[in-house]
């Protein structure tokens, strides 16, 4: 019971202090805009900005946002590859751009399920940021929870 | 002296307006038309290099080369065909930045070059991308790796950027010999994405994919339509559309100094910026319910008016935006670290007419290009700003040179709102489709929607559009044929300028790779697409 409160704390004050112990490897065509010129990013900017992967730190979470190509898949297959944890998750965020309008294009990879294993698929766009971050942390403890 | 190049080579007039000459030449004379310009024309921009695949006629391929002459004010294009075999005579030693679109042409399109070129996505050799008879499925991806002499790497600061590109450099005694970024992961395709769309769709896919942006594209797609059917839009329209495009410049320009006070910690701008973002993004959000100002800008005018609510809000947020601005800026000139890291020179006045160059960068050498003041469309001509151009041409000039133009650009919206004109905001004949008819009842939802996208439909046309962006001269070519895109170019400043990164680091000190990437705000999805 004590430690339920105590995560509870933990997460409360995560909120609030934007830092939610997540290392996170972020991808996609569309981060850039559909983060940086965000209304709400720059209230959240410390989770996504301080929250480094490095060599020493590697990432837990790989977060894909909007479309990629395929040189992008490629990375992203090699980095999922080479992370060590054993609890690692995908998070797709559909983006700009629906399937229908992709269909054209030469580059962009399609169904990136078929490529990856996705965890946590959200499909609101423009992204609402800290209902993106909840459910990041939601899909995390929910998988801990299960082991 | 364009006249008397249409006498002496034979060039055939496709259209010709008051600022923009479309011609047709022969293959075979172009190569002395070329030289004729580049040795008569002191001041002559290649602006865009457009292929066309119209796969129906005998001589296959288009070629369209955009020019504007800084000192005449002319835009001007020249094209001509080609067969699938023939040999282009490859430009790049009288304009550099030829190089970049040729390159991009040989692997999209798998035309030659007398100049060789090597892909950076690695498409097969029977099957090209651009090509109306591509074939998707038997699409292979061969991408060449990296040279092993790069023995150094170098990662944006800026988390969000960490695995979207890296600068690869071979370094040998602190001295640069090389370097390469690795690019290839923002390319989409997004002209084939746009081919075959009707006029509504090519809009929506333009304003998402590009939202910071928005209302540029949307702009110049506008203006393109407009231009070539003779559609007049009202004051009203124009003024409006002015400011709009006005505060897409200042956000812009902000958003520039938060990545660079981030990527230089300098805290104290880097949450002021912040600030003066979201002031901006709050009124742009109460005007058209987006942060990025997306489908507001359409054929025929704009969709919405300016309430007197925004109107009074917009001109008292806009002062204080610009005393706030001010204060920051007393800041940035007292800061002599910033000053000390940014004193690296950018670029000689040659190199950046030798690559046509456009925008702040530009001018922050020297240079005073500025496309609002060259052939000012709407009220340009009547307002009272100024184009701030750069002494030394070093980066910390740069700098100067964009927040500069963020008091400018105020000054431009205040006095636009301050004599707003009056009357309609869309022109009348496009309108029309809004009011329910006479003598009709109720209102049949079917026929309003047959009636919206009876409207949005276009006549065939052939034409290119520029418009000075934050960063530069953006431009838009499109060939529109039986209601929907049949070839889209989008021409952006960011594309050239990645170019010109890699080639100019040769020679330079290690660390000067970090502060000149950043203060050149190369816009990969745009630079890639």
């Amino acid at each position: 019971m004590i430690e339920k409160i105590i995560e509870n704390l933990n997460r409360k004050i995560g909120t609030i202090t934007g830092f939610h112990h997540l290392k996170i490897s972020v991808w996609g065509n569309d981060l850039l805009d559909s983060f940086q010129y965000n209304y709400d990013f720059h209230d959240h900017a410390d989770s996504f900005l301080s929250l480094k992967e490095s060599e020493y730190q590697p990432a837990e979470i790989i977060l894909i946002v909007g479309p990629i190509n395929y040189n992008q898949l490629d990375q992203i297959k090699k980095r999922y590859e080479s992370l060590q944890s054993a609890s690692k998750y995908v998070i797709h965020v559909k983006g700009s751009m629906h399937k229908t309008q992709l269909e054209n294009s030469y580059m962009s990879v399609q169904n990136l399920g078929e490529y990856l294993p996705i965890d946590l698929e959200y499909e609101k766009y423009p992204i609402d940021i800290g209902e993106l971050l909840d459910q990041i942390i939601d899909t995390k403890d929910g998988i801990l929870h299960e082991k | 002296m364009k006249n008397k190049l249409e006498e002496l080579y034979e060039l055939k007039v496709i259209s010709k307006k008051k600022n923009y000459g479309d011609y047709n030449c022969e293959h075979e004379k172009f190569d002395d038309i070329s030289f004729h310009l580049k040795s008569n024309f002191a001041y002559l921009w290649l602006l865009d290099i457009v292929a066309t695949d119209n796969h129906l006629d005998d001589e296959r391929f288009s070629i369209k080369y955009v020019f504007l002459d800084v000192e005449e004010n002319q835009l001007f294009s020249i094209r001509f065909n080609i067969n699938e075999s023939s040999e282009i005579k490859s430009i790049a030693h009288l304009w550099r930045n030829a190089t970049v679109f040729e390159q991009e042409i040989n692997e999209l399109f798998g035309l030659r070059f007398s100049r060789g070129y090597t892909g950076q996505y690695g498409f097969s050799d029977s099957n090209y991308p651009m090509r109306k008879d591509f074939r998707k499925k038997a699409l292979e991806l061969i991408p060449n790796p990296l040279s092993k002499e790069y023995n150094h790497k170098i990662y944006p600061e800026f988390n969000l950027k960490r695995n979207l590109y890296e600068l690869n450099l071979k370094v040998e005694d602190n001295l640069i010999q090389k370097c390469q970024l690795t690019g290839g992961n923002f390319h989409l395709g997004i002209e084939k994405i746009l081919e075959g769309k009707n006029i509504r769709d090519t809009y929506q896919i333009l304003e998402s994919y590009y939202p910071n942006k928005a209302i540029s594209w949307s702009h110049l797609l506008s203006t393109s339509i407009e231009d070539f059917h003779g559609i007049e839009i009202s004051d009203r329209a124009q003024a409006i559309r002015m400011v709009l495009l006005e505060i897409n410049r200042v956000s812009n320009h902000i958003q520039f100094l938060i990545e660079m006070s981030y990527e230089f910690a300098i805290d104290s701008l880097y949450n002021e910026a912040i600030v003066w973002m979201k002031r901006i993004q709050s009124l742009v959000i109460s005007y058209t319910g987006n942060e990025f100002g997306k489908t507001c800008i359409r054929y025929g005018g704009v969709n919405k008016d300016i309430s007197e609510d925004w109107f009074s809000r917009t001109s008292m947020e806009i002062v204080k935006l610009e005393s706030s601005i001010l204060q920051g800026y007393k800041n940035i000139i007292q800061n002599s670290y910033l000053k000390n890291t940014l004193s690296f020179r950018l670029m000689s006045k040659e190199v950046a007419s030798s690559w046509s160059i456009t925008g702040p960068l530009v001018r922050a050498v020297g240079i005073n290009l500025d496309y609002r003041k060259l052939n000012p469309y709407y009220f340009y001509k009547d307002v009272d700003f100024e184009i701030p151009v750069g002494i030394n041409g070093t980066g910390y000039d740069l700098l100067l040179v964009r927040i500069e133009e963020i008091f400018q650009s105020i000054k431009i919206i205040v006095q636009e709102l301050d004599n707003l004109p009056t009357g309609k905001i869309m022109e009348e004949s496009i309108n029309s489709h809004m009011f329910i008819k006479e003598g009709s009842r109720e209102f049949d939802e079917v026929e309003y929607r047959k009636s919206v996208m009876g409207h949005l439909k276009a006549a065939d046309f052939d034409t290119t559009k520029l418009i000075e962006g934050s960063n530069g001269i953006m431009s838009i070519s499109i060939n529109h044929r039986n209601n929907e895109m049949y070839r889209i170019k989008l021409g952006t400043p960011s594309f050239i300028c990645k170019s010109l990164f890699e080639r100019s680091m040769a020679g330079c000190e290690l660390n000067q790779v970090k502060p000149f990437w950043t203060m050149l705000d190369i816009d990969l999805k745009e630079a890639e697409r």
